[in-house]
């Protein structure tokens, strides 16, 4: 009686050290990057060097060089959306996400209404580097 | 003749990892694309600080030090035009004087923000704590 051996199995590639690498590139881009809403136009932030760590959460106003206003990254025509946020959490960071070229009457005017609005915690978003034009 | 031949034991399955890669690929791809990477710090523009609750502020008898911005983000005090650095000296100067002296950085209403944010960074820089913007409301 003859008995057939059955054909030896391939080797097959072991997916361990793609899986390692996977995810420690996972964690890098997690603990690297910052998922904050983007502008729908372009914003250059002004250099600061003495500016201090941008903390998360709260809502991000971004204010283009011609005074074109958006919300969070959802172009806005007033600050009437963010009353009832501010309403809710007074001391909640705003962040002043403006453009360097952006006229300082308009960032001073806005930061006002903000005020009267009750926000306690305004900030301008600054950028410690020199930021390429 | 009887021969005896041994079944080979049963491989054990294991759990598949490749649903768990594609998964984790898809993440990876995620915070790639959605994340910003610019490093970004913040001045603050308005602080409900503890000084402004108490009513008269220390050194109220002080006078102040006022910086005007002009539209082209040169600095003046005084009506004499310094660099960011002789603006800094000059209020590091004025504040080993009079520690509690207060700052009022005046910009013009067209200067353009990173203007400001200079005065700011100068001022800073030089160890002033109280530090404040104004600006003249129009009137309609």
């Amino acid at each position: 009686m003859k008995i057939r051996r059955p054909p030896p199995r391939a080797e097959r590639e072991t997916v361990v050290a793609l899986v390692d690498v996977t995810f420690f590139l996972l964690v890098f881009f997690m603990m690297v990057g910052r998922l904050d809403a983007t502008a729908p136009f372009a914003v250059l932030p002004p250099r600061a060097e003495t500016g201090t760590d941008l903390p998360g959460g709260g809502a991000t106003l971004s204010v283009a060089e011609d005074g074109a206003l958006a919300l969070d990254g959802a172009p806005v025509a007033g600050l009437d959306e963010l009353a009832p946020r501010i309403a809710a959490k007074p001391a909640g960071l705003i962040r002043i996400n403006a453009d360097q070229a952006t006229p300082v009457r308009v960032i001073l005017g806005l930061v006002n209404r903000l005020e009267a609005m009750g926000a306690e915690n305004v900030a301008i978003v600054v950028s410690p580097e020199v930021s390429a034009p | 003749m009887a021969i005896a031949l041994r079944r080979p034991p049963p491989r054990r399955l294991g759990v598949s990892v490749v649903s768990m890669i594609d998964v984790m690929m898809i993440l990876l791809f995620f915070f790639m694309i959605t994340s910003s990477y610019l490093n970004l710090d913040m001045v603050p523009a308005l602080e409900k600080s503890e000084a402004r609750l108490e009513g008269a502020a220390p050194g109220a008898g002080l006078a102040p030090l006022l910086i005007r911005v002009s539209a082209d983000s040169s600095l003046s005090v005084q009506g004499q035009k310094l660099s960011p650095a002789d603006c800094e000296a000059m209020v590091a100067r004025r504040l080993a004087e009079a520690p509690l002296t207060e700052v009022l950085i005046f910009p013009s209403g067209a200067a353009p923000l990173q203007g400001l944010v200079l005065a700011m960074d100068a001022v800073t820089r030089a160890g002033a704590t109280r530090v404040k913007v104004i600006r003249i409301e129009a009137q309609p």
